[in-house]
């Protein structure tokens, strides 16, 4: 029988190739989403994870985004407030200390690092349900909030940020993905107005709401932003209801491209015309929709060159009932949508995917994904729904023939989880994953991936001189005798995440690279010959 | 909206139970309360209770015109074909707690179910179905159906199978075939069995699609192209062709017609995803005036004659005397340009409104415009005697 309980167990025979230590690496570190009823869209993204070295340790720290309750904006309270947690570098945290105390927000969401004023330190944005804001790093000992003179317009209900450099003139740019506009006191309650889902009332939206436009901000370098939206040409003709954003290069053509997705609406491929401008080319290169031309309600987006043709592929979450879509490049500039060549499809209708990331878990040399789950309604527990509200976290692996396996990402029971984002928090070479519920414990997932022999690793850092500082929007090929690797330094995490600057490399049994390429976004090129393996690499750009 | 078509395509051709007649007397609408709806619909169909050992072994003998069916199954058929499926799952509820396992009611409701989108309800139903009446596996391709709407693929290809092996000209599970096969990773078997079908049935519209869905992806972009061009030809309502035509003239490098049919997906899209968004409420709420209504207007919107005469079949259905109804049927069809189909709304306005001045009001006008001078002197005369002063 096909029952859901038995469409979202465990798959895989083997041991699941992550362990959950949340409870040890961030005891009694949870985050909030409204009430557990989830009467109102507001309470159901759930909140954010950034992970970067804020205190220039080495080390991955994390800033958990924590949301709010609609009693406490009802009552004019702030929201729960973002915290900085230390990495200790063996997959656990501690607490920073006071001078990185963030206050409460409205209702935070989602955030990103960038060193947006050239100090060489990780600032901070956290985008809310009301203003984003924005948090510069005194020298690795505290945050500073600057909002106020930041420049970063709007008030209404940012999911995801991302940092580029999209014009490449060596300082960071913003792009902040809007949802749609919330009003507590309008917002129709469950069951009103058609919201029902397989008979069940249920939390009203997003349809029937009003979509808010993306935003594009250019960096002065100072920690200051103006708007370029319109000047930009980066507004369709209509808002749309955005979740996820991942910059890339997707064209090759040295400028960062970004894309987003739109729950409910086709998905967004900005180009880069290299002018300052954008032009939105989803529909044209086959991103937008899936096969069947169906707007799908797509949340996450993992990133990454899975077909080693030279651009990057995209992986995007969707809704349960839905399958999640794979989006290979093909020959020209456009994708094919692949989810079903490559067995991606079918394990995924039973669930609402969010967090998800393309990158080499197992270090055998290919592209795996991760895939976080878990539904927005509490009614998916419900007959009849086929599927459930908790729902086990999906890892699926590679097989280097075109095809992927699906198996349980850990150990830890199912969950309701949301956004995600990878690094080596314990410094094994292997990829470890922060996981949000979208309220709850905070979970951490060290990856056991066993590295020696034949699953040897490369982590690449850059230090920009004319570039960005992080070189974001680098491209670096990693060259080996009979083969190579490529992939871009990019900081989003798809959905409401950040992840270290760096590049890594899964090798396999590749044990020196002949030559590591490096073309920063200043557009030089940098060869490094005959690169050791196993190991953190830091690149500084060249003078010129 | 794929599982729409395939759910669509499969409702046209359901329904091994015999059909109660048109005249059978029906529970009214009012004689189910909402609480027995809701009910039923929280009810899992593995709870039904199980019949004796052997119970149905005789079944196919036994299903003769000689033997009545269980009360309530003649309702629930009637509530089926009038889409009232919350209706159908209480009476079929109904049948099975007193008849149990009775084989065609395990498979309306089965087939309720799917429409229902409660795929692992309608796998369970039909899997007893199958249990108690395994004879009858060519009639199940529903359940394979079941199993590929929640992505079990390998399942439903194994059923399906057994489908084919029954019935090889069943066309839609060889459909269902193809497409397991493509999720399969099987590009070129799920060429095969579309082949097929289209052998079987040339004008399968949806399978013109797969077809040129899967040749697009296999870079076979002007073959790709005939196939979207038959199905847009057999279906121009349908946003999915125009979208394969617009992707594969953009590949082609046709920047011209691409782009248009870019712009004809999109306007046909905005409103078939209007159209599922209502239909699927409908299948719960199958009476809600304002949901018909807006059925009606999407349709006229885009121009679809036919699915706006089924739309338009449906709300007069709800109130068949209301003359401001009957009265939009004819504006609505009238102004798509639907004469034969204008002809019968006005034909039907005059027989169920005969006291209504409105109703005569508006024939005088329609025999006006259609230039039969006798009727509209008729209607008119009738118009201005019924009108209160």
């Amino acid at each position: 029988m096909l029952h859901a309980a038995i469409l979202l167990a465990a798959a895989g025979p083997q041991a699941p190739q992550f362990t959950e230590i949340g409870a040890r690496a961030l005891p009694g570190v949870v985050t909030h989403c409204g009430s557990s009823a989830k009467n109102f869209i507001i309470e159901a993204n759930g909140g954010g994870v950034v992970l970067g070295d804020f205190d220039g340790d080495g080390k991955i720290d994390v800033v958990i985004v924590d949301g709010s309750t609609l009693e406490r904006v009802e009552k004019g309270e702030s929201g729960f407030p973002p915290r900085l947690f230390l990495g200790r570098g063996d997959g656990t945290f501690t607490p920073a200390g006071p001078g990185w105390a963030i206050a409460g927000g409205r209702w935070g969401m989602g955030g990103a690092a960038g060193d947006i004023d050239g100090d060489g330190w990780l600032d901070l944005v956290i985008t809310e349900w009301g203003p984003n804001r924005v948090f510069l790093n005194d020298g690795g000992k505290g945050f500073r909030e600057i909002t106020a003179k930041a420049g970063l317009t709007g008030s209404d209900w940012s999911t995801s940020a991302a940092f580029l450099d999209y014009d490449r003139d060596g300082k960071l740019d913003l792009v902040v993905v809007n949802y749609l506009a919330f009003d507590p006191k309008t917002a129709p309650k469950p069951g009103q107005e058609g919201c029902r889902w397989k008979g069940h009332d249920v939390m009203c939206g997003p349809e029937g709401l009003v979509p808010v436009h993306d935003q594009l901000f250019r960096g002065h370098g100072d920690g200051t932003f103006e708007e370029v939206t319109l000047k930009a040409h980066f507004r369709p003709p209509e808002a749309a209801f955005g979740l996820g954003v991942m910059t890339l290069d997707y064209d090759d053509d040295g400028d960062t491209d970004i894309y987003i997705t739109n729950d409910s609406m086709a998905n967004h491929l900005w180009e880069n015309q290299g002018d300052g401008t954008f032009a939105e080319v989803g529909f044209r290169r086959g991103v937008g929709h899936d096969a069947n031309g169906k707007e799908q309600a797509s949340m996450g987006i993992g990133c990454g060159d899975w077909n080693g043709d030279g651009r990057d592929d995209l992986f995007v979450t969707n809704f349960s009932g839905e399958s999640d879509a794979f989006y290979v490049s093909a020959k020209g500039l456009g994708f094919r949508e692949r989810s079903s060549a490559t067995g991606l499809a079918g394990p995924s209708i039973p669930r609402l995917s969010w967090g998800t990331h393309l990158v080499d878990f197992d270090l055998d040399g290919d592209l795996d994904l991760s895939v976080m789950n878990g539904h927005v309604y509490p009614q998916a527990d419900l007959p009849g729904t086929d599927t459930s509200y908790a729902q086990g976290d999906q890892l699926f692996r590679n097989d280097g023939r075109g095809r992927f396996s699906v198996e349980s990402l850990s150990d830890a029971p199912p969950a309701v989880s949301r956004a995600s984002a990878w690094a080596d928090l314990d410094g094994d070479g292997d990829l470890d994953l922060v996981g949000l519920q979208v309220e709850g414990q905070v979970r951490v997932f060290l990856n056991g991936a066993r590295t020696g022999e034949k699953a040897h690793w490369l982590r690449v850092r850059l230090r920009g001189r004319d570039s960005n500082h992080d070189g974001i929007g680098a491209r670096v090929v990693a060259q080996w005798s009979g083969g190579s690797q490529r992939t871009e330094i990019r900081t989003t995490g798809g959905f409401q995440s950040a992840v270290p600057a760096e590049a890594h490399f899964g090798l396999g049994a590749v044990d020196r690279l002949e030559r590591l390429v490096v073309r920063w976004p200043s557009g030089r090129d940098q060869v490094i010959e005959d690169v050791t393996v196993d190991r953190v690499l830091i690149v500084e750009e060249p003078a010129r | 909206m794929r599982k729409v078509f395939f759910m669509l395509a499969l409702i046209a051709r359901i329904g091994p139970v015999q059909e109660a007649p048109r005249d059978a007397p029906s529970v009214p609408v009012d004689g189910l309360h909402d609480h027995q709806k809701m009910t039923a619909l929280r009810r899992d169909p593995r709870s039904l209770p199980r019949s004796a050992e052997g119970r149905w072994k005789n079944f196919e003998r036994t299903t003769t015109a000689a033997e009545p069916p269980p009360e309530g199954m003649r309702e629930a058929a009637i509530a089926i074909r009038e889409r009232d499926l919350p209706r159908a799952l209480v009476l079929l509820y109904g049948v099975l707690d007193s008849e149990p396992d009775y084989p065609p009611g395990l498979y309306e409701m089965g087939v309720v179910y799917f429409r229902l989108q409660r795929y692992g309800d309608a796998a369970a139903a039909l899997e007893r179905f199958l249990a108690v009446a395994p004879a009858r596996v060519g009639e199940t391709r529903v359940l394979g159906h079941s199993y590929y709407s929640v992505g079990d693929y390998t399942r439903a290809k194994a059923h399906y199978e057994r489908v084919l092996a029954a019935a090889p000209r069943e066309v839609e599970a060889l459909r269902g075939l193809a497409l397991c096969e493509m999720h399969l990773g099987e590009a070129q078997k799920a060429l095969d069995f579309l082949g097929r079908v289209l052998e079987l049935e040339p004008r399968h519209t949806d399978s013109w699609a797969w077809k040129a869905q899967l040749l697009f992806d296999l870079d076979r972009s002007q073959e790709a192209l005939v196939a979207a061009e038959r199905a847009r030809d057999l279906d121009p309502w349908q946003p999915r062709p125009w979208f394969l035509l617009g992707r594969i003239l953009l590949d082609l490098g046709r920047e011209k017609d691409g782009l248009a049919a870019q712009v004809r997906y999109r306007n046909l899209a905005a409103a078939a995803q209007d159209v599922v968004s209502i239909e699927s409420r409908l299948e719960y709420l199958p009476h809600e005036m304002p949901l018909l209504t807006r059925l009606v207007e999407l349709h006229r919107s885009t121009g679809n004659v036919p699915a706006a005469r089924k739309a338009l079949v449906r709300l007069v259905r709800e109130r068949p005397t209301d003359v401001d109804l009957r009265i939009l049927a004819l504006d609505v069809l009238e102004g798509m340009g639907d004469a034969e189909g204008a002809r019968v709304a006005a034909q039907a306005l005059q027989q169920r409104c005969t006291e209504e001045w409105k109703a005569w009001q508006r024939l005088e006008r329609y025999y006006a415009r259609t230039g039969e001078k006798l009727q509209r002197v008729e209607a008119g005369e009738r118009f201005r005697r019924l009108k209160p002063d």
